[in-house]
């Protein structure tokens, strides 16, 4: 009878000293639905979900403060990817947030540009090449069109603009069909 | 000797039988056109990436100079048809189903069509190396002439030594067209002998001459240079005529029993598969150092006065080849639709502005006679006709219901992207249903999403490291704010004790002197 006591005592010891260890070993710092859902949206850090970015916006969905429609850039698609990987109904873009448009690129009007480098502090993702008092200039490959160096320039010398379908990146569009039916 | 013609054993799943419509462009000989009042070239007339110009408007050049050179590891040089002046690069209608205009080179003929310095001795293949042939190949800008306009050289540098066999391809399945027929006919030594190079070339140990057996005088021209020739190592096979025979899946699988896994190539099996036109610009280009600035397209249907086969330039802008047939049979444009291509893989082009580029084996000028009408598309009623005909035993209605609801994780679960977009399942459907251009835009958003995907994981990536960079900057400042403030303690303490402790010294001097 105490013997067997004082081997369960013992294995309850060990085994609990095994598991708080893995506990503090291989800590999950974060949910990862986070990253999963961070995964799928457009990483163009622009707000217009009224979150300060994408990861937060991610982490409010996650915490239940915000619906999956939020994200215009990503549009329906992102929508759909969301609502499939949480088991949702896709619905359609809240309005509230903003109306899905075709993608865009900043270009700045090197004669305007001051070269006050503020664009470059706003640019999320370094996509703004340029020093103080030089002209600036936008890689455009590396821009996500999220419009944020827009508000913060003096002169006014940014503009977006459309990417323009290349032979490359064109494709076909769906029927075009009167009957509901087809 | 005898050579014998064998008929394909195999057979590809599905199919359809179309009449066939070559006869009407093959009575007269492949006639060849004289140089047009301009030239027109895309710079993007292959699969790949985009040539680079690298002449200047107002430059002479002469014919077969490089007037665009190639870009990354699949592209294709571009060269000047003949010898003039080039009087722009920008933007021109091209012949695309987009229907965009896109960057081109144009050069009026100065009609002396002098050819650019060229070894004077004709060569022989057989001394040549086999990266020199491939040197050749890329540098004359050869690409795959069947309609896929994929570069040759990226398809014959992996010459490994265990192919199993080179396939040359002259099942030309698709109704109307008839320039590979026309081509057997008349180029068949020449074709053999690019057989030859190619077997030297890549060491395949035997090939497979393979036409479609509607084609019965090519055959017979074939044997008889097959004859002549004397090379045991070529087989000439027959095939029998269901449309798309010629697609290099079901062709495979025709002569071979191999079924190619979804994301493969022939060559990932062993077999090399080139198009009779193509071996024909590769022995062109090796053995007399012409790059591909001509080919031979099927000029044809209802609505041209003269259906034929005609060798012209490339970048002949389209409306001066109909005009070398005798012209549009009615003078109306309504009554006439311009396809490039065949009636079921082809694509239309918005005007007859555009060129002549390498992918055009076949102009079809089609009248309401040739084409059939749209109709209004139904329901679909579940009939299963499409998935009977479908040549890579698909399940087109399954691919249909995805795509038309955007569900592309299912449609590719369903294995859209093994569709060759042949049009069998469109031909059938007694709804009317434009099944392809379903299959082809869920094709084409897929593609952008992988795309959208890969684009935004690199933005985050630049994001987060952005971040750590902030932050970064922010600890340091933080630190050194620190380390400046606890200096400054320091600082004033020291002082602080220092004057503390002359007080004490001043005190104790004074209390002696007041004891």
């Amino acid at each position: 009878m105490i013997s067997a006591l004082i081997i369960f005592v013992i294995a309850a010891i060990v085994l609990g000293a095994i598991l708080g260890f893995a506990s503090v070993r291989f800590q999950v710092d974060e949910n990862p639905v986070v990253e999963q859902i961070n995964a799928i949206l457009p990483q163009t850090q622009c707000g217009q979900c009224t979150f300060p970015g994408c990861k937060p916006y991610a982490t409010a969905i996650v915490n239940g403060e915000a619906d999956i429609n939020q994200c215009p850039p990503g549009g329906e698609a992102t929508i759909q990817a969301l609502a499939t990987l949480l088991g949702l109904e896709a619905k359609p873009l809240n309005p509230d947030n903003g109306i899905e448009e075709k993608t865009t690129v900043a270009i700045i009007d090197e004669a305007t540009c001051i070269g006050c480098t503020l664009c470059i502090q706003a640019c999320p993702v370094d996509a703004i090449l340029g020093a103080a008092k030089q002209m600036h200039t936008v890689i455009a490959s590396e821009c996500t069109g999220c419009d944020l160096c827009l508000p913060p320039c003096p002169v006014d010398c940014i503009d977006m603009v459309e990417v323009n379908v290349s032979l490359q990146s064109w494709h076909w569009e769906l029927p075009q069909t009167t009957s509901k039916l087809a | 000797m005898d050579i014998l013609l064998r008929e394909a054993e195999f057979q590809f799943p599905g199919g359809i039988d179309l009449p066939a419509m070559k006869e009407i462009s093959t009575n007269d000989r492949i006639r060849i056109m004289p140089i047009p009042s301009q030239l027109i070239l895309p710079i993007k007339q292959h699969a790949g990436l985009t040539a680079k110009a690298i002449v200047n408007v107002g430059d002479q050049v002469l014919k077969g100079q490089l007037i665009a050179e190639l870009q990354g590891e699949v592209s294709a040089n571009i060269h000047a048809p003949t010898s003039g002046i080039i009087v722009s690069i920008g933007p021109y209608p091209v012949p695309h189903a987009s229907a965009q205009v896109s960057d081109c080179i144009r050069i009026i003929p100065d009609g002396k069509d002098v050819w650019i310095e060229r070894p004077v001795t004709p060569r022989h293949y057989q001394s040549l190396s086999n990266q020199e042939i491939i040197n050749v190949v890329r540098d004359y800008g050869i690409v795959g002439l069947g309609g896929a306009v994929f570069p040759t050289e990226a398809k014959i540098k992996p010459s490994n030594n265990n192919l199993k066999a080179l396939i040359i391809n002259g099942a030309e399945c698709e109704p109307y067209i008839s320039c590979d027929d026309m081509l057997m006919r008349e180029y068949g030594e020449d074709i053999i002998e690019g057989i030859k190079i190619l077997l030297q070339l890549t060491g395949a140990p035997r090939c497979i001459f393979a036409i479609e057996n509607n084609k019965p005088t090519a055959i017979s021209i074939i044997r008889e240079a097959l004859r002549d020739s004397a090379d045991l190592r070529i087989e000439l096979f027959s095939l029998p005529s269901l449309y798309p025979q010629g697609g290099e899946k079901q062709l495979l699988q025709s002569l071979t029993n191999e079924e190619i896994p979804k994301g493969k190539l022939p060559l990932d099996l062993g077999y090399l598969m080139l198009n009779v036109g193509t071996v024909k610009a590769i022995r062109d280009a090796v053995m007399e150092d012409q790059p591909l600035i001509s080919r031979v397209v099927t000029v044809t249907g209802d609505g041209v006065m003269h259906p034929q086969n005609v060798m012209a330039l490339i970048g002949t802008p389209v409306i001066e080849l109909i005009d070398f047939c005798g012209g549009y049979k009615s003078k109306s444009s309504q009554t006439h639709q311009l396809i490039m291509g065949g009636p079921l893989m082809g694509v239309s082009l918005p005007s007859d502005a555009v060129p002549l580029v390498k992918a055009m084996n076949c102009l079809l000028v089609a009248s309401p006679k040739d084409t059939q009408p749209q109709l209004e598309p139904k329901a679909c009623i579940r009939c299963g006709e499409c998935s009977q005909v479908c040549p890579a035993n698909l399940l087109p209605q399954q691919l249909y219901w995805y795509s038309k609801s955007k569900n592309y994780v299912e449609a590719e679960r369903f294995n859209l992207s093994a569709c060759i977009e042949c049009g069998a399942c469109d031909y059938v459907c007694p709804s009317h249903i434009p099944l392809v251009q379903y299959f082809r835009h869920a094709k084409g958003e897929i593609k952008e999403r992988q795309e959208q995907k890969i684009a935004s994981d690199i933005a985050r990536e630049r994001f987060e490291y952005r971040e750590q960079r902030l932050q970064k900057i922010a600890d340091e400042r933080a630190a050194k704010l620190a380390a400046k403030k606890s200096g400054m303690q320091n600082k004033t303490q020291t002082k602080k004790s220092a004057i503390d402790e002359i007080m004490q010294r001043a005190k104790s001097k004074k209390k002696p002197e007041e004891n």
